[in-house]
């Protein structure tokens, strides 16, 4: 069944269709918090936050737009949310934001891959991180990513090509990189 | 990835065309980010607990309309009956006939009410008689063996090893190389150019490297009961449907099978043996579209993770709401990559079977004890998973917990059972080691549980769990197919009628039949 015949089911009371997006979807949207929060507990937390809302208010999802794109939404507001919350006066959107030096917790292997691009990523606005992440990582198209970040798909490609650019520019380990491996092609 | 970093590059170049000239910096750039992903496990558990926290909270309508459509039994005891459809309403029949609750627990309560129960009644000592039976049959002759193609995970499985019959036949789909359970690991590629030449045999000895162990001083065999139940009840209810046939001219009339199936694509079929107490769901392929699509062998990197197939499982059971409180942690049947890759004289290696199809098996439980078959593997619920669609496809097992119990000696010689674990267990039968070629299997100490036990009379199966020692194996070899784990019977009296372990001819040394070297007739015509 698609996205949109299961929300429309889920409309009219049929439970068992939640749970087929539900099924759909979990593994997505936890990666996404994850990649936002950097700590697997608090990720399940803010991941069944997620679903919770989004079960609340599936009367308001519109069928016709992408279930999974609006699920994205929710997910990244949540997230918001939790470090707004937590920060209060400073404007924080993810663990992105919060130093590697702070106290909030990190597991220790997503500290460790993430140690040699922090600095860089870190720089970008986070709307340039959440589509550097979301076509990288999660290998969506723009299409997805342009409903998620509710941007035109043409203007999800130009924050991209900066996000590309400014990296980049703060990349020296590329030069070195680049000279290393000249004739292997990737 | 190079694909992916070309379109990506190709999407770049659209916006801003100056990058072009940085290519290589631009592609270092991006497989260095897509590197640093972080590994993200989702943790199951998390998974199911979420799942059951969603389903209590209530869900806002836009409308009340009544929706048709999905799947569960229990609504279509309430709602589809109403259709007339006769698949569904003999199921719903079933449920409410056969014990006054469904098969499937939905009510939340566990099951403990429901006829898949775990119910145990006492008998007194040795009430079962002899274990072994009058007329046992030999293992081997009976379904499910280890040639079987694994398509009924339910069947009753053979323990006898047969290492040469499962190596490496599983190009073309037709003889999957299975666990020596017999469990459900068909498929695997089914296109043209996979065919696997045989693997050269290699023997493989016991060696016990555990640590002392002690006996369990007393345990108790249980015996499946399997009744009609109140299948009879059914009767009277079918009599009243209108079928074109006068049913009430049949006499003493019961019902033995059933089987319903979701009127849609993509749908499972639900079959009922009432007299196996059994219910195993299948998924409709009449109605799975496969055409069209080509399938190539599966990499090895494809096969998802475990993690990956035990959630597929939970969510399945889950959404059905199969009762799973007398099992245990589910466990992924990777017997597939017990076999070996020994090096061949080339230089290389042959291709690995990749199953398209692999078990996820929550073992059953009896008090803290778990149950296995006799190969070693866990028995219990088997929920078979589509490794490329992720879909599970089956679920065997779902049995009726119905059992009398009796305690008998057990044997209290440590000596002893260690002899059967280095022989291979009850019924033995290693390939004979030549020139000190053989693979040693090294056994870990034992674990106290309940194995799976055919005893055959009359040609009849009874289903008993008898206490046992599970050897697990340290590692499989790297140049052979051994079993993962030996199971050693712990009731004295069948250790005591042990047959001697069978001589096993490896198929090197097989002269083909004299008929068959002869020119064979021409057919008439």
């Amino acid at each position: 069944m698609t996205d949109e015949s299961l929300v429309r089911a889920c409309q009219t009371g049929d439970r068992e269709a939640f749970s087929a997006l539900y099924d759909r979807y979990i593994k997505k949207i936890y990666t996404y918090v994850y990649y936002k929060t950097h700590h697997k507990e608090t990720a399940e937390d803010l991941t069944a936050k997620t679903f919770i809302k989004a079960l609340e208010h599936i009367d308001s999802c519109d069928p016709d737009q992408r279930f999974g794109a609006w699920l994205y939404r929710i997910a990244r507001n949540t997230v918001i949310d939790h470090y707004r919350t937590a920060r209060p006066a400073l404007e924080i959107d993810d663990a992105w934001d919060i130093p590697d030096t702070s106290d909030i917790a990190r597991d220790a292997d997503a500290r460790q891959r993430l140690a040699a691009v922090r600095a860089e990523v870190q720089a970008l606005p986070s709307v340039q991180r959440d589509i550097l992440m979301l076509r990288l990582w999660e290998g969506l198209s723009y299409q997805e990513i342009a409903q998620i970040v509710q941007k035109s798909e043409g203007h999800c490609k130009v924050i991209f090509s900066r996000a590309i650019r400014q990296l980049r520019a703060a990349n020296a380990l590329a030069a070195f990189l680049i000279i290393l491996y000249a004739t292997h092609s990737i | 990835m190079n694909k992916s970093i070309d379109q990506i590059l190709a999407e770049l170049y659209e916006i801003d065309p100056t990058l072009r000239a940085e290519e290589d910096r631009i592609k270092i750039i991006i497989r260095e980010f897509s590197l640093m992903k972080p590994d993200t496990k989702l943790d199951t558990a998390f998974v199911t607990r979420l799942r059951a926290e969603l389903k209590k909270r209530p869900l806002p309508m836009r409308s009340a309309a009544p929706n048709g459509g999905s799947f569960a039994i229990w609504r279509l005891a309430s709602l589809e009956l109403r259709r007339s459809g006769f698949a569904y309403g003999a199921l719903a029949l079933v449920i409410v006939a056969l014990a006054g609750v469904t098969y499937l627990d939905y009510g939340g309560s566990g099951g403990q009410s429901g006829v898949l129960a775990l119910n145990i009644e006492e008998a007194g000592a040795r009430a079962f008689g002899d274990l072994v039976g009058a007329s046992a049959t030999p293992k081997g002759s009976d379904t499910g063996s280890g040639q079987e193609l694994g398509a009924d995970a339910t069947a009753p499985s053979d323990a006898s090893p047969a290492p040469m019959m499962a190596f490496g036949m599983g190009g073309d789909g037709a003889l999957a190389p299975s666990t020596i359970e017999g469990r459900s690991q068909s498929g695997g590629g089914g296109t043209a150019g996979m065919t696997i030449a045989p693997w050269p045999y290699t023997p493989w000895e016991y060696r016990y490297a555990g640590d002392a162990f002690e006996t369990p001083a007393d345990g108790s065999v249980y015996k499946r009961i399997k009744s009609s139940r109140s299948a009879a009840d059914l009767v009277p209810a079918l009599r009243r449907m209108n079928f074109d046939i006068a049913l009430d001219t049949f006499s003493a009339l019961t019902v033995r099978n059933l089987e319903v199936v979701e009127n849609r694509d993509y749908g499972y079929a639900i079959n009922v043996n009432v007299p196996e107490g059994m219910i195993t769901i299948n998924a409709d392929w009449e109605r799975w579209h496969r055409e069209g699509k080509e399938y190539q062998p599966l990499a090895e990197s494809e096969v998802p993770a475990s993690e990956t197939l035990i959630s597929i499982a939970d969510a399945f059971l889950s959404e059905h709401r199969i009762d799973t409180s007398h099992y245990g942690a589910p466990v992924v049947d990777d017997g597939w990559r017990w076999y070996p890759q020994p090096l061949l004289e080339d230089g290389t290696r042959p291709a690995r079977y990749i199953p398209d199809m692999i078990s996820v098996i929550y073992p059953l439980k009896i008090g803290d004890l778990e149950v296995y078959e006799e190969g070693g593997m866990p028995y219990g619920i088997v929920v078979t998973v589509d490794a490329r669609e992720r879909k599970a496809m089956n679920v065997g097992n779902i049995n009726t917990l119905d059992f009398q119990k009796s305690s008998y000696a057990l044997e209290q010689n440590v000596e002893r059972l260690k002899e059967f674990a280095l022989r291979g267990g009850l019924y033995g039968g290693m390939l004979p080691a030549e020139n000190g070629n053989a693979e040693t299997v090294a056994l870990g100490t034992p674990e106290f549980v309940l194995m799976r036990f055919w005893r055959y009379t009359n040609f009849r199966g009874e289903e008993l769990l008898i206490p046992a020692l599970r050897f697990e194996a340290a590692k499989a070899p790297q140049n052979a197919w051994a079993p993962r784990a030996v199971m050693v019977p712990l009731v004295k009296e069948i250790l005591d009628q042990a047959p001697p372990p069978p001589v096993i001819m490896p198929l090197e040394k097989m002269s083909p039949p004299e008929a068959v070297t002869q020119p064979l007739p021409a057919p008439d015509r």
